[in-house]
């Protein structure tokens, strides 16, 4: 599992593993519960990645204290407590630049594989 | 049971999210109940977090990390301590002395400490100090003890001039000097220590390992708790504070074992780091030998007593360091974005 790094307008804000920058892409479209990110992060993910729930509510205690996440509302479903969380301004800014930063690489590896040589379109 | 599994993980994060990680459990085991390895994994990333020191505090890492070296030392300290339990008793020191000093009339001075003994007595005026070690060699001998031979102190390394030699059986040291001329009396003195016991370096080194993980686990606690305190600052002073008293009672503690273990044999008598039972801190060996021993600041004694302030100052610190509204407001959904670009 590779680290990325989360900025916030150039700033470092938090090094994060695959799962907590998925755990914030889940979160980007709506508020969702424990189990709500969960099975969103396994579908975001292709079902690469399954979250526990020791590292699931370890990743958003670290997200919560760095604002990125905020708690959206608490539920009672049958006399059990859900509590929705939602990306935060700022959360929603790191995301943007991190999914940039992804975009630029993900351009960049396409572009030089395409000058790979002996690949139709490449330098010959 | 519930409550069980969440034990592994650290207060904040219970408080905060204990129920939801059970919530969210059971939700992803469905209409089944939690597997055992479910369970397990709980546990096991609540211990996880319990290592985890607070993200993008370089302070509070620095703060743990000194905990953990701390916290080794200490751990250190006790394990030595441990091992001099298994110490062989040495012979009564008064029992001693009338059996192998030259016999004046006069008492010897001294007796038995915890781990070592130290008794001189006068030799005859007029006997030769090379006289007197010799004979009380020879009554060692007869006693069983394996000799070393006679050596000579001029004087110049700064002890009196002398006449000495070691003794040792298979589980005590022993040093015997004779000074002919110690401010006018003819002293002679034997001081023993028992032998290291085969258990004393793992003892050592198990309660190393202990006292690294307990002192890190303490150290990121503490940053965790301070973070979240209503009036950090006063906390994190007071722990700057702590950390720093007890660091020379560590360091010096640490030279002094390595020193002690290291030591060619027969080391001397002063390098024993529990001389006189549990000490924390270094021995007058390594004072002197950084030429720290005489009108220094602090006396090796002072060295010895300063961690227990230094802790006492740390834990008063954590006391202090109650949760503030900070981490409650979490809970309310209003908190303000922290670190929202100025």
């Amino acid at each position: 599992m590779h680290r990325l790094t989360l900025y916030l307008v150039g700033r470092t804000v938090l090094a994060v593993q695959e799962p907590t920058f998925l755990i914030l892409t889940a979160l980007a479209a709506r508020p969702l519960h424990g189990y709500g990110i969960v099975q969103s992060v396994i579908d975001l993910s292709d079902g690469e990645v399954k979250l526990r729930p020791g590292t699931l509510y370890g990743a958003l205690d670290r997200l919560d204290q760095q604002g990125l996440i905020v708690v959206d509302r608490e539920e009672s479903v049958d006399g059990r407590l859900r509590r929705y969380y939602r990306l935060s301004d700022s959360g929603a800014v790191a995301l943007t630049e991190q999914a940039e930063r992804l975009r630029r690489r993900a351009t960049a590896a396409a572009t030089q594989l395409g000058l790979r040589p002996g690949v139709a379109g490449g330098a010959a | 049971m519930s409550r069980m599994l969440l034990a592994a993980y650290p207060a904040r994060l219970r408080r905060k999210h204990g129920a939801e990680l059970i919530e969210t459990l059971v939700e992803m085991a469905g209409s089944d109940r939690p597997t055992r390895a479910e369970k397990g994994w709980l546990v096991l990333d609540g211990l996880r977090e319990r290592f985890r020191p607070p993200t993008r505090r370089p302070l509070a890492l620095v703060a743990a990390i000194l905990a953990l070296l701390i916290g080794g030392a200490l751990g250190a300290a006790a394990g030595s301590w441990l091992g001099t339990f298994g110490y062989a008793a040495l012979p009564d020191a008064g029992a001693l002395s009338q059996r192998v000093l030259p016999q004046t009339g006069g008492d010897p001075v001294g007796g038995n400490s915890d781990n070592y003994f130290s008794i001189s007595g006068a030799f005859p005026d007029g006997a030769d100090a090379k006289q007197a070690a010799e004979q009380t060699r020879q009554k060692l001998a007869a006693e069983g003890w394996q000799t070393g031979p006679i050596g000579y102190g001029d004087g110049v390394d700064g002890i009196l001039a002398n006449v000495h030699f070691t003794a040792q059986t298979s589980d005590a040291q022993l040093d015997v000097y004779a000074y002919p001329d110690a401010n006018g009396a003819q002293v002679i003195s034997l001081s023993g220590w028992p032998k290291r016991p085969a258990a004393y370096v793992p003892l050592t080194i198990a309660g190393t390992l202990l006292g690294l993980a307990a002192g890190w686990l303490i150290g990121v606690a503490l940053a965790h708790r301070i973070q979240a305190a209503r009036q950090p600052r006063r906390s994190a002073i007071l722990t700057t504070i702590g950390l720093a008293l007890a660091i020379p009672s560590a360091a010096g503690f640490i030279a002094s074992l390595l020193r002690y273990l290291t030591a060619n044999d027969p080391l001397r008598m002063s390098e024993l780091v529990h001389a006189n039972g549990f000490a924390f801190g270094p021995t007058i060996e390594l004072m002197r030998a950084l030429d720290l021993d005489s009108g220094s600041l602090l006396a090796p004694g002072d060295l010895g007593q300063l961690w227990i302030w230094g802790f006492a100052l740390i834990a008063v610190a954590a006391i202090l360091a109650r949760p503030g509204n900070a981490s409650a407001s979490a809970l309310t959904g209003e908190r303000v974005d922290a670190g929202q670009p100025g």
